[in-house]
């Protein structure tokens, strides 16, 4: 018997490792598929533009012939008047007379394209030219909009986790470290343990969890050791209720362990799993609650990384332009001033891109709630200043 | 003529003839905040110095999340606004629930011709696209995408009224604030 079941515990695990993986891969997954069929969409209308002379180009080679035809003997006057029309000549320049579509929409290019579309970040160093490029641009960024979000959502769940497990391994470190100070200090080994401990068991607490009321942000936002002991207590009141509750949730899920005796209950659970873990995502992202300076760090790490090694390949930028660059990519703002002489293997980027772009997405959620939290405690400053003064007239 | 060619290519512009929203002044300076803590980013202007990039890093990395929430608050009071005028007219007059539907449809549809349907027109107008590059337009700065083919004021032979930037900024606030409320309610809706 106990040889039969551990071939068989180990399928069952491969069976729960490829349905935990499944819904994930399916996203990036349909994501990779649109951004192909829209390269494929994309070439195909504007690779095949017919590059008729149009009227401008025709006009402004005619003014270049004319500016060469007048020009008189002298050699000074010539510099003069020449630089004069050129430069107002040369104001009506359009980059597409210039342009060989070919080159510029094969299937490489309007993968770039298409991936400048639906991250929203639109350089504009290529852009549609022909009506139907143009509308369908516009539906392809309809639909290909949303589905990234939902791409950066759910990556964003796996890494708000793998983010609040490192915090939480910081703070745990942090906490042996304070209490082996601690003991050291006052010599008092049994006190300092279940200190630690209860600190431990309250700071692995701090990073994931319910969504606080505003007291609750606002109180855990002071140092620990500052607040008063009213305060303190109450807060370890209330560490101690979400303990509890951690443990009937634990409890709960071994009641359900028991079922998976039954192969087919077992089959129907993990449908059942994976189509509930589609209502789930997005619900990791709203928990996390790390401090903002920690996420700029991580991002201007993560952006001089990639600000090293591109100009291994772009020779002409340094540094700084290739960490601008990457900022203004990973933000979807996109200027497209800096132009990149090998957008292929930025595309190879891809998988960093994305989650640079998670990475800069969570930051600015977490900006966002502190600004909130900022705004609320200003208005309470003002709205009690307001109040205090009635106070003072006398009945 | 070659080298001219290849100078454009390489992205060097022509600093020439521009309207105020093609030099660093004010307006254009405040153009070129609103391209960036929006994350349109058009490309028109962009810092070149080494000071005016830092400075544009962290002015991002401030403003975003600001406009985040200015989008956010925007949306909710639109939708409270939806919701007030759909309670009212059922206590008027005395409807089903199914009217508060009908009501939701409503705002959608005006608000849909307000912000998409209705700017192309005000654009054909004052910058001589024809409506379908001003519907083009629309969309792309709705949706944050900004390549920057198409830009309002940039033609030096047109002369621009005084409200029209104003105008066009609060356009492009209110209706990405819509766009971002329709992509949440579609979001709720497929799960």
């Amino acid at each position: 018997m106990a040889l039969t079941s551990q071939p068989l515990q180990g399928k069952k695990r491969c069976k729960k490792i490829f349905w935990a993986v499944f819904p994930h891969a399916c996203f990036i997954l349909s994501l990779v598929i649109y951004a192909f069929l829209g390269a494929l969409m994309f070439s195909h209308i504007e690779g095949n533009r017919k590059v008729n002379s149009s009227e401008g180009y025709r006009n402004f080679l005619q003014g270049l012939w004319s500016i060469s035809k007048n020009l008189s003997d002298n050699m000074t006057e010539n510099e003069e008047v020449f630089k004069e029309k050129i430069y107002n000549l040369l104001g009506t320049f359009e980059q597409e007379w210039f342009v060989d579509p070919k080159k510029i929409w094969n299937f490489f290019g309007s993968l770039f394209f298409c991936c400048t579309v639906f991250t929203t970040v639109g350089y504009g160093n290529t852009y549609p030219i022909t009506r139907t490029g143009k509308y369908l641009c516009m539906l392809y960024a309809l639909f290909g909009i949303p589905l990234m979000f939902l791409v950066l959502t759910d990556m964003g769940d796996i890494l708000a986790t793998v983010l609040s497990k490192c915090y939480n391994e910081f703070r745990k470190l942090q906490s042996k470290i304070l209490a082996s100070k601690l003991c050291s200090v006052f010599m008092c080994k049994k006190e300092s343990e279940t200190k630690s401990r209860r600190s431990l068991l309250m700071k692995s607490k701090v990073v994931i969890n319910e969504p606080w009321s505003i007291v609750e942000v606002l109180k855990s936002q002071s140092a620990f050791k500052r607040k008063p002991i009213q305060y303190r207590n109450a807060e370890i009141f209330e560490m101690l209720i979400a303990k509890e509750k951690e443990y009937t949730k634990l409890s709960r899920t071994k009641s359900i362990e028991r079922w998976s005796s039954c192969p087919e209950l077992e089959r129907g659970k993990t449908m059942m799993s994976v189509i509930e873990n589609f209502d789930k995502i997005g619900k990791e992202l709203e928990k996390l609650d790390v401090p903002i300076l920690l996420m700029i760090l991580v991002i201007f790490v993560y952006i001089s990384c990639a600000a090293a090694i591109l100009p291994k390949w772009e020779t002409n930028l340094d540094f700084q332009e290739a960490f601008y660059f990457c900022f203004i990519t990973l933000t979807t703002i996109g200027f497209g001033d800096t132009q990149l002489q090998h957008p292929r293997f930025f595309l190879f980027l891809s998988l960093y891109i994305i989650i640079g772009m998670e990475i800069v997405f969570i930051a600015f959620k977490l900006g966002q709630d502190r600004l909130i939290v900022f705004y609320k405690k200003v208005i309470s400053f003002c709205g009690e200043k307001k109040i205090a003064p009635k106070k003072i007239y006398p009945k | 003529l070659q080298d001219i060619i290849q100078a454009y290519k390489s992205g060097i512009t022509l600093q020439g003839n521009s309207t105020s929203l093609g030099r660093w002044d004010f307006s254009g300076s405040f153009f070129f905040s609103i391209s960036t803590i929006t994350t349109i980013g058009y490309g028109n202007l962009s810092p070149s110095t080494a000071a005016g990039r830092v400075f544009c890093i962290f002015f991002a990395l401030f403003g975003i999340p600001l406009n985040l929430v200015l989008l956010n608050s925007i949306g909710q009071l639109m939708l409270s606004g939806v919701q007030h005028c759909a309670h009212h007219l059922e206590e008027k007059f005395h409807w089903q629930k199914k009217a508060s539907l009908l009501i939701k449809i409503c705002a959608l549809l005006t608000c849909l011709l307000l912000f998409l349907l209705l700017p192309p027109v005000l654009f054909s107008a004052k910058e001589g696209w024809s409506y379908e590059e001003g519907f083009y337009y629309s969309f792309i700065t709705l949706t944050t995408i900004g390549f920057g083919d198409y830009v309002i004021g940039m033609n030096p032979d047109r002369t621009y009224p005084g409200w029209y930037k104003n105008v066009v900024s609060l356009w492009i606030l209110f209706g990405m604030a819509w766009l971002a409320l329709v992509i949440k309610f579609c979001i709720n809706l497929l799960e």
